[in-house]
């Protein structure tokens, strides 16, 4: 510059060439010193040389907004997206790789979403609340006096109510059935927010113990028996032979409980019945709507330090002491407390695989930018910043990874429907798995997390190339040192181990899940049907007209030629249905608690013919005769382990017991049985029993479970008929195969096992195509090494095995990690899944024998292709 | 990637390129805009591909004892932007306000 240009004007541009992007400032400045040398030279006395060099500070401010705004950004995403066009065979493997690891967790989230997240569609569905008292981390309902206490007394809800829920028989018009029926307090359906589809719901007048007693239908129920007819307003239908009037029907979707069919309001009438002044009769199901603005987890905080109050003083029942309570989403509160446990399990399993997705993409960015070397310093040396670089090439990871979480969305989302649909149980409707904006951003994030995860080490080690390195001949030899290499090498053994430790738990939980599957039940049950009845009250009042129905019922059903057996019971086997008890023994003089211990077993009532019908004999003492009647000694069967829990190595038989809080009655024990599955988990196959003759405790529920001598399902018809001529207006529920009914709760078991062994089955996949990325590379790579080898003599057997001796380095390093890993694994595992077994050494050891065998298999080709290098080619290629 | 609606600045100094003004003081003293204005003009111009730089020859500029300059010059897809350019602007030209007499167009010279 002259000295004509003066000197304010001279600090200007160079105070500007700061602000200037390195790649520009040389030429910027060059430009500038042009432009002032000229203006200057226009005149002797450059007037306003200083304003005109102010415009170089927006010149400057202008080239750095330009690169660090998106478009600079997006310039280079949109070369990113044509370089990536360029080579398809990377990104589509890149894409599937992120899809894979993405597509796990985004289903395992919108499941969670599903079920844990999404508020239930009520108006204002997220302030709705259900209120629950705990202790020992189980949930229970609430007592009336809990009820008062946590609704009106915290002027935390702005209106409560609770229900009980049941089955009732409906026989008007065609044939009988049973319905679940919810009985409901005060402002149930307001509280809900639940508007009738058609008349009305509740008021303070329904729950008047002189009025009419009124009935509200669910929609779907009211469509399915009454053809949706409206007229059926007004009308009267029975329930267990009692006229209800129908008042309202109300949407499904928009009702609660989720499987409510009818609802009748309690005729209370403003007194409290004197049973449930007591603050131990924990009998109600308690919903609520918080005030607008309070938070769940603080109404749930104080509720519970309410609770924690009241169950500490000094007039509580020794029982109810340590009582607490929680509040919870209505929408939650549906999943019970084991599904959560599962969710946690299976957001591990599938983090894993995000994991081992992010390692498997880093090493093929890895392997990309090292084939990109020559580009990525020619923009380097075009005075492309570092940071720029980096910017760049963790773009070019980001449009990979959110391709790949869109297609594994995708992926997931129907596959997710089709498992759902064909789950048994009801899943699907629990679980209304939605592509809806929540799991939308969810996938985004764990794309952009992904992304970061694979990108960030291929990106740092990219933006370290030097210009020196690029400028010598043979560029694309430089990125692909040993730096490198090992790099990569870690990649795949951080893989393989990952791989191994969710193999591993996997197959753990599998085995948890197996055991629960495939566990003996105890007796026959190809053969076996069940249904439950319940007898009105009103037309069975004493236990002499229940035994007749018992008696013609179970008479007829023997008569049929296509049954072998029949009998009747409280509560079916594998969990199938009936009345679930459970009681709290001890023997006869033992000492009552809090002095003496308890040994709680299910209560179970059953005829003489139970044996014979499940073809199971007790293995010592008697089965119950005819001869166990209502007037003989009361007597009582245990299974094998609860004679072991309360008599351990001595003879129980002869002994008598009693349940100290119910029947409370001196029972004699004539005989024991050999365990079955008795609530339909194997992990629980031991469950204590104790069966008592149905003669010596008659009731209106009963359970019957018939032995065909046939076809089972051939005989379903015939059952119905036999039983409607016994008496037409009792309905028979829950008719079906004991085996089907078994296999419908174990649904959910199934579905995690499978959810794990597929996910454990992707991760095998990504490691193994790892491995041979990776293996493929290197020999590649060390063309000219083994060339010179093979030169020298080396013989095929020796270049192949140098290549498998290296994959069979990477994959016991590997399993040395996923061993350790896996182990950590199991021990979480156990804690959250009861059942699961202890990681056994031989175990691993067969796992990861498995994997180094599956490692050998994915290194064979390169090994293959290493063998069949031409030693000329190869040092010509020099 | 052809930017909507140029600002009048902008048009102004592809006006002045189309004319074969290619340096930037030159189009600066034409135009009578801001030394401000005129170079993220021409930036802006060149990154969106409506004009294109060149160095001068090293070796001219040493005979004339100064700098290389930097010379611009429209793009043909320049040309096609500056008629749709002026055209808008054109529109705002038969108005007269209190009487005054709108100057014709935008081009002082």
């Amino acid at each position: 510059m002259t000295d004509r240009v003066p000197h304010a004007a001279r600090w200007t541009i160079a105070i500007a060439a700061l602000l200037v992007p390195g790649y520009a400032r040389r030429a910027w400045r060059r430009q500038w010193t042009a432009e002032l040398e000229h203006r200057c030279s226009q005149s002797a006395r450059p007037r306003g040389t200083f304003r005109f060099a102010l415009g170089s500070l927006s010149h400057a401010a202008f080239l750095r907004r330009e690169e660090l705004t998106v478009r600079g950004w997006a310039g280079d995403l949109r070369h990113s997206a044509r370089a990536l066009t360029q080579s398809p065979g990377f990104t589509l493997l890149t894409i599937m790789t992120f899809a894979i690891g993405i597509g796990a967790p985004a289903a395992i989230f919108s499941l969670a979403e599903a079920a844990l997240l999404r508020p239930l569609p009520m108006e204002d569905g997220e302030r709705l609340v259900r209120i629950y008292t705990t202790k020992d981390g189980n949930r229970f309902s609430v007592s009336y006096p809990d009820f008062e206490d946590f609704t009106s007394r915290t002027g935390l809800f702005e209106s409560a109510s609770f229900y009980r829920s049941g089955g009732r028989d409906v026989s008007d018009g065609e044939d009988a059935e049973r319905i679940a029926v919810t009985w409901v307090h005060d402002d149930f359906f307001q509280t809900l927010g639940t508007p009738p589809v058609v008349g009305r719901v509740f008021t303070q007048d329904d729950h008047d113990p002189t009025a009419v007693a009124t009935l509200v239908l669910a929609e779907d129920f009211w469509n399915r028996r009454f053809a949706g007819d409206v007229n059926l307003i007004g009308q009267t239908i029975r329930l267990d032979g009692t006229p209800h009037t129908v008042i309202g029907i109300v949407a499904r979707d928009s009702a609660w409980p989720v499987d409510a069919q009818a609802w009748t309001p309690l005729l209370w009438g403003g007194q409290v019945p004197a049973a449930d002044r007591r603050r131990s009769n924990h009998s109600w199901n308690v919903i609520a709507r918080v005030q607008p603005g309070v938070r769940i987890g603080d109404a749930s905080v104080q509720v519970r330090d309410m609770a924690r109050q009241i169950y500490a003083a000094d007039d509580i029942d020794e029982r109810d002491a340590g009582f607490e309570a929680l509040v919870m989403g209505l929408g939650p509160s549906r999943t019970p407390d084991e599904a959560v446990a599962g969710f946690g399990v299976m957001g591990v399993a599938v983090l894993l695989v995000l994991l081992v997705a992010c390692v498997n993409a880093s090493g093929l960015l890895l392997s990309r930018a090292s084939l990109r070397v020559r580009e990525i310093s020619l923009r380097a040396t075009l005075g492309a910043s570092r940071v720029r670089l980096v910017w760049m090439l963790l773009g070019e990871s980001t449009l990979l990874a959110v391709a790949g979480g869109a297609t594994g969305l995708i992926v997931a989302y129907l596959g997710l429907r089709e498992v759902l649909r064909s789950a048994p149980g009801g899943l699907d409707r629990l679980l209304q798995v939605q592509l809806n904006w929540s799991v939308l951003l969810a996938a985004f994030v764990i794309s952009l997390l992904a992304a970061l995860l694979a990108g960030l080490v291929p990106a740092l080690r990219a933006g370290r190339i030097s210009v020196a390195e690029a400028i010598k001949d043979g560029g694309a030899q430089v990125g692909e040192g040993r730096r490198d290499s090992r790099l990569r090498r870690n990649l795949v053994v951080i893989e393989l181990a990952l791989t191994l430790a969710l193999l591993l738990a996997a197959g753990l939980a599998i085995q948890g899940f197996q055991g629960q599957i495939a566990g003996d039940p105890g007796f026959e049950t190809d053969d076996l049907l069940s249904f439950t009845v319940r007898l009105p009250a009103a037309r069975y009042e004493t236990s002499v007209e229940v035994g007749e129905y018992h008696r013609q019922a179970l008479a007829a059903l023997e008569r049929h030629s296509g049954i072998a057996a029949a009998t009747a019971t409280s509560r079916l086997p594998l969990g199938a249905g009936g009345l679930g008890l459970r009681r709290a023994f001890i023997f006869d003089g033992a000492p009552e608690p809090p002095d003496g211990e308890t040994f709680d077993a299910d209560w179970v009532e059953v005829d003489a013919s139970y044996f014979g019908t499940l073809g199971i004999r007790p293995t010592a003492g008697r089965p119950f005769t005819d001869a166990d009647a209502a007037d003989t000694e009361l007597v009582a069967i245990v299974n094998s382990e609860m004679a072991q829990q309360m008599s351990p190595g001595k003879p129980i038989i002869g002994r008598r017991i009693r349940s100290v809080y119910d029947e409370n009655l001196l029972r004699t024990v004539v005989g024991v049985m050999d365990d079955i599955q008795f609530n339909g988990i194997a992990g629980e196959t031991r469950t204590p029993l104790v069966l008592v003759p149905r003669s010596q405790s008659p009731r209106r529920q009963l359970a019957v479970i018939v032995r065909s001598s046939g076809d089972p399902a051939a005989v379903i018809p015939e059952i119905r008929r036999l039983m409607a001529g016994v008496d037409a207006d009792i309905a028979l529920d829950e008719l079906q195969l004991l085996r089907d009914a078994h296999a419908a709760g174990l649904a959910p078991v199934r579905f995690l096992s499978g959810a794990f062994t597929r996910f454990g089955l992707l991760a095998l996949v990504l490691a193994l195509s790892g491995v041979y990325g990776l293996m493929s590379y290197s020999v590649s790579r060390r063309g000219r090494e083994i060339g010179i080898r093979v030169a020298l003599g080396a013989s095929t057997r020796s270049v192949r095995a140098r290549v498998l001796r290296e994959a069979l380095s990477l994959a016991a390093i590997g399993c040395g990690l996923g061993g350790i890993v896996a182990y950590g694994l199991s021990q979480a595992l156990a804690r959250l899944l009861p059942g699961v077994a202890q990681l056994e050494l031989l175990t691993a050891g067969a796992a990861a024998l498995a994997l180094a065998i599956a490692v050998l298999a994915a290194s064979w080709i390169p090994a293959r292709r290493a063998t069949r290098i031409d030693p000329i080619a190869a040092l010509r290629s020099e | 990637m052809a930017p909507k609606n140029l600002p009048i600045g902008t048009v102004m100094v592809l006006h002045a390129l189309a004319r074969g003004h290619q340096y930037g003081f030159d189009v600066l003293e034409q135009t009578g805009l801001t030394s401000g204005t005129v170079y993220p003009a021409l930036e802006r111009l060149e990154s969106v591909g409506l004009a294109r730089s060149r160095w001068e020859d090293a070796e001219v500029a040493h005979q004339a004892k100064r700098p290389s300059r930097r010379y611009f010059e429209i793009t043909s897809a320049g040309k096609e932007e500056l008629i749709r350019g002026l055209e808008r602007y054109k529109a705002l030209a038969p108005l007269t306000i209190d009487g005054v007499a709108h100057p014709q167009g935008v081009d002082r010279t």
